[in-house]
């Protein structure tokens, strides 16, 4: 029960910040909405909403739409290239995910399905925008697309380096449409 | 066709009764203006020089009639001018409207929708104006003229001689000073346009200004503009006074003339004193007709330059005819396409579609996959008689499809688009839209077009079924329990009682799987997800003054809140929620979604922004009616969903101890005015599926909202209740443009709305795209099972896991076929199809 009131993080509420500043904050953090002027980031913060999951529930599914992006305030995502999660410690996951960290901002902005299954692993709290929100927004401030695809671009690029690394050091790099 | 109608047809069509009344009262009106001189004539030949009065009281009396009567026919003739122009505006808008209702696609992918508005709305206003005025100005003016001037001859065929003289001059002069008027003004427009690039360049570089301190250099520059401007304005004002005084010199020095002319007639004897009054009034007054004539022939020039734009704008041909030619009962068709060599070419030469043959017998079906742009769409559309193949064939049964009527092909197939468009009303209302359309054009119907009698429509069960097929019957559902029912709805009195007998069940059988999603109506608990006003009332209003909207002009409440003090906090976070929403929303479209986080209603953004602009006055200083609104505000205020402004502790503890002194104040001051919160008691004010949670749910999220409402459901059917609540969410209005559903249910929607018809054909353009995998499943499952053998399908299909039971998969590569056959010959064959499945799971 405790954990499905959302965490604020203390600092923050002792301030007396709202929940929208308090989100506007972690989204200035967040590489996809880098390079955001900062009227569209805080409409894009206003309509997201603050959601939980319990340790084992899913984020999303293999082979599913991609609904929404989220962003992990507080524990733990795992990724399984797999239609459904392992159970819990039966395997390492194909990636993971903590606080800060975005995950399905790209899938929005394309037509394809999810490759991964994404679970919480420990109690999670997240923001979350749908994707209706987002192109609403984004039919607002047309600007929204083009910074995403910018951000989107970098961060591929980024990715594509280090995988050449990890193989080099024969490591595997999987999760890059889960960005 | 409306656009060959050249301005001059309207006036002929307009109503022959109402001109011919109209030339009628035109012809006493004229008679009722020179009468008046007459009698001032005689009131000075006859009754003041023979010092009669008995005369003098008549020829008054008769003057004031005279001039009433024409004051009054005036009147008329505007009204009648005014019936006629607006009749013919109709006319026009209607006319041209459905014309562009016909034009090819094509045509609007060039013309936006700005513009067919504009046309419609302002462009042939000035057209209709003209209509109105085309008989009843011209000939009114026209035969005051030759009134005043008869009647002047008649006076003094010499002095009607010298005056009028002046006015062929004036014609003589007007036109160049007009014209060179005219080209002044355009030098002004031109010039007003330079100077607002050069203002744009200037702000658009502001950065660079301040950073080189080159302020002075702008200033320069934006000075040269302004002396041009000034040069032209000052002489475009020139001449455009120019033109009055001209007017206005001949108007007065006329009466010079006059009395010099007159005045030594009439010292001569050979010009009474009367008949110099009422000629001097004469001249006067033939300076009006004269002005309104040259203002019509404005409105003249104006109408007819904008009314052929607007018609020359929509002057293309219709591809396509809506009805057969002679009357008949509409084509049954089976399903058999036959397609040949088809080609679409678009301007420059592009083909988007080159030679595509393919055939599929009826029942059989057809995944057309392929790549973004690779001309799919494109030949559905071409099938669908949505676009005008330039070459080869599409034959259906053997017809060919461009020569068929609308009426036909719209009988036969149900086409749902790739973005399809729902209209804003009921989703009932979208549901019917195709059967309705194809009803008999004398099927009675409503003003909106809708047929009124039930018998001809579809049964409540055959919609269900169909919202069942399609997948949207959850969502329906879910409108359906978000109904607040309405009071009058007395019949409804068993549906509350079964819906608390729910409530029960759901709270035995389902109450602890579930409560971490649901915040129940607790009597000792600040509820999160409920409005402040609901925290405080905890109850529904039985009388309306209680009911939220009218809360905060309530007395009694205010008097409440100040006791409880919680007036200035309420006025402080109403005035919060009221600078933070106009800060995020204030530019932004009234569109519902935005509004969905803020208490804020989409309309009254505009007055909140006029409040906010004010700046920050002490609350308790404010007007008292701002006051009230930003109480109303903060009513509205519920912490669970909006996250603009904190909610502290205090306020929460303030509420929490509100609530127990309202009920006891309430109880005193207007027992029962308030229904408080009862396990046993319907709540009014609350939706159904809130009355059956006794609660609220905390979030939205689709996959707890699934498990409440799969809970519901048995619960729903064991009380056999399922059915109405469907109905009752089958009247939800999905707003303009269908804004209100997601577009998933959009699509759900658009494809009901197609199966609705059970047409022998169904081309679907990528019409699950935005399902998720479930939905999509049931409706390829529906597909295989209930339509295929029945009815041909063409879909173009993106997600290529669902294409294996296909009879026939087309891969299309700009505007070609590359392959064709069944899923597995061609994965067989590694082909396009085959690096196409591969190619997409490999990313
Ligand atoms: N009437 C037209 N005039 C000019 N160009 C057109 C016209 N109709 C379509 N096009 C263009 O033709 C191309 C093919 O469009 P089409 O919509 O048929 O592709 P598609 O295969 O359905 O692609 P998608 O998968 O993106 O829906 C596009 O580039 C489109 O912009
Ligand atoms: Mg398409």
């Amino acid at each position: 029960m405790s954990s499905f009131t959302a965490p604020s993080s203390t600092n923050d509420a002792a301030e007396g910040k709202s929940e929208l500043q308090q989100n506007l904050d972690r989204y200035r953090q967040v590489w996809l909405f880098s390079g955001l002027a900062l009227e569209p980031l805080k409409l894009l913060a206003y309509l997201s909403t603050r959601e939980t999951l319990k340790p084992g529930e899913p984020l999303f599914h293999r082979g599913e739409l991609p609904t929404a992006m989220a962003v992990v305030l507080a524990g733990t995502l795992h990724a399984y290239a797999a239609a459904e999660a392992p159970p819990a410690g039966a395997r390492e996951p194909d990636a993971s995910f903590g606080p800060g960290d975005c995950v399905g901002g790209l899938a929005l902005l394309g037509k394809e399905t999810h490759n991964y299954t994404v679970v919480a692993a420990e109690p999670l709290s997240y923001l979350t925008l749908s994707r209706e929100k987002l192109q609403r927004a984004m039919q607002q401030y047309p600007d929204i697309g083009l910074k995403l695809c910018e951000a989107l671009a970098t961060r591929v690029s980024q990715w594509d380096r280090s995988a050449l690394d990890a193989l080099a050091r024969q490591e595997t790099r999987l999760g890059v449409s889960l960005l | 066709m409306v656009t060959k109608k050249p301005l001059f047809a309207w006036v002929k069509e307009s109503s022959l009764k109402l001109q011919l009344l109209l030339l009628a009262v035109i012809g006493v009106t004229v008679a009722a203006r020179v009468f008046p001189l007459e009698m001032q004539k005689k009131i000075i030949n006859e009754a003041i020089s023979l010092k009669q009065v008995e005369l003098l009281v008549l020829y008054s009396g008769l003057y004031l009639a005279s001039v009433l009567l024409a004051s009054g026919l005036k009147y008329v003739i505007t009204l009648l001018q005014t019936s006629i122009g607006e009749r013919a505006l109709q006319q026009m808008r209607q006319q041209l409207f459905e014309h562009i209702l016909t034009l090819p696609l094509g045509f609007f992918r060039k013309t936006s929708a700005g513009t067919v508005i504009a046309s419609l709305v302002q462009e042939l206003t000035a057209a209709g104006e003209f209509v109105g005025a085309a008989i009843a100005i011209p000939v009114t003016n026209t035969l005051t003229l030759l009134g005043f001037a008869a009647y002047m001859f008649y006076l003094s065929p010499t002095m009607a001689a010298i005056s009028l003289a002046l006015y062929p001059v004036l014609i003589f002069l007007l036109p160049p000073l007009q014209r060179r008027t005219n080209n002044w003004n355009k030098a002004r427009v031109e010039s007003t346009r330079v100077l607002s690039n050069k203002i744009s360049e200037s702000i658009g570089g502001i950065h660079e200004i301040q950073a080189n301190g080159a302020n002075h250099i702008e200033g320069r520059k934006h000075f040269r503009f302004l002396q041009d401007l000034y040069r032209i304005r000052i002489t475009w004002t020139l001449y455009r006074q120019g033109v009055k005084v001209l007017n206005n010199l001949f108007q007065s020095t006329g009466p010079f003339l006059l009395f010099l002319v007159g005045g030594w007639l009439a010292i001569n004897g050979r010009f009474d004193l009367g008949a110099l009054v009422a000629f001097l009034s004469a001249y006067e007054k033939i300076y009006d007709p004269w002005k309104e004539l040259m203002d019509f022939y404005q409105v003249y020039q104006d109408a007819k330059v904008r009314y052929a734009k607007t018609m020359e704008a929509f002057d293309v041909e219709p591809e396509f005819v809506l009805q057969p030619a002679e009357a008949r009962a509409k084509q049954e068709l089976a399903g058999a396409i036959e397609i040949k060599n088809l080609v679409f070419e678009v301007e420059g030469g592009i083909r988007l579609l080159n030679g595509i043959d393919m055939s599929l017998a009826n029942g059989e079906h057809l995944a057309l996959v392929g790549f973004s742009g690779s001309g799919k769409s494109t030949l559905a559309q071409c099938m669908g008689q949505l676009y005008k193949y330039t070459g080869g064939s599409v034959q259906i049964d053997g017809r060919e499809v461009a020569e068929l009527p609308k009426s036909d092909i719209a009988h036969n197939m149900g086409y749902v688009a790739q973005a399809p468009f729902i209209f804003d009303g009921t989703i009932q209302e979208n549901l019917l839209y195709g059967v309705e359309a194809d009803l008999p054009l004398d099927a009675p119907r409503d003003d909106m077009g809708r047929v009124t009698d039930p018998a001809l429509l579809p049964s409540l069960d055959r919609m269900i079924e169909v919202v069942q097929q399609t997948g949207i019957f959850q969502d329906v559902l879910r409108f359906g329990l978000n109904t607040v029912l309405a009071p009058e709805q007395g019949a409804q009195a068993e549906l509350r009682n079964k819906i608390i007998a729910i409530r029960q069940d759901f709270r035995n059988d389902h109450g602890p799987d579930l409560a971490d999603y649901l915040e129940f109506f607790e009597e000792g608990r600040y509820l999160e997800h409920s409005s402040l006003a609901a925290n405080l009332i905890f109850g529904h209003p039985v009388k309306s003054d209680y009911a939220v909207e009218n809360l905060a002009k309530s007395q009694f409440f205010k008097n409440f809140l100040s006791e409880a003090q919680l007036r200035l906090p309420l006025l402080t976070l109403g005035d919060e929620l009221a600078r933070q929403t106009v800060d995020i929303l204030g530019e932004l479209p009234e569109d519902a979604l935005f509004f969905e986080q803020s208490p804020m209603l989409p309309e009254e953004l505009e007055s909140w922004k006029e409040y906010v602009a004010r700046g920050r006055i002490p609350l308790a200083q404010l007007p008292q009616e701002d006051q009230d609104r930003l109480l109303e505000l903060a009513l509205r205020f519920t912490p669970g969903r909006h996250k603009m402004v904190p909610f502290s502790r205090l306020l929460e503890t303030l509420v929490l101890e509100g609530r127990g002194r309202f009920r006891t104040a309430l109880e005193a001051h207007d027992p029962g005015a308030v229904s408080f919160y009862r396990a046993d008691g319907y709540i009014e004010s609350q939706p159904i599926l809130d009355n059956i949670l006794f609660g609220k749910a905390k979030t939205d999220q689709p996959h707890v909202m699934e498990r409440i409402q799969q809970a519901i459901v048995m619960l729903l059917i064991e009380q056999d209740m399922l059915e109405a609540v469907v109905s009752i969410g089958l009247q939800f209005r999905v707003g303009t443009k269908g804004d209100r559903l997601s577009g998933g249910q959009k699509q759900k929607l658009a494809i009901a709305r197609a199966f609705m018809k059970e047409p022998p054909i169904l081309i679907m353009d990528e019409a699950t795209s935005a399902l998720d995998n479930r939905s999509q499943s049931r409706i390829q499952n529906l597909i295989e099972t209930k339509w295929k053998g029945r009815a041909t399908l063409v879909a173009v299909v993106h997600r290529l896991d669902i294409i294996k039971n296909f009879d026939q998969v087309a891969v299309m590569k700009a505007g070609k076929i590359v392959e064709q056959g069944t899923y597995a010959e061609l994965m067989a064959k590694k082909g396009s199809l085959y690096e196409l499945v591969h190619g997409a799971q490999q990313h």
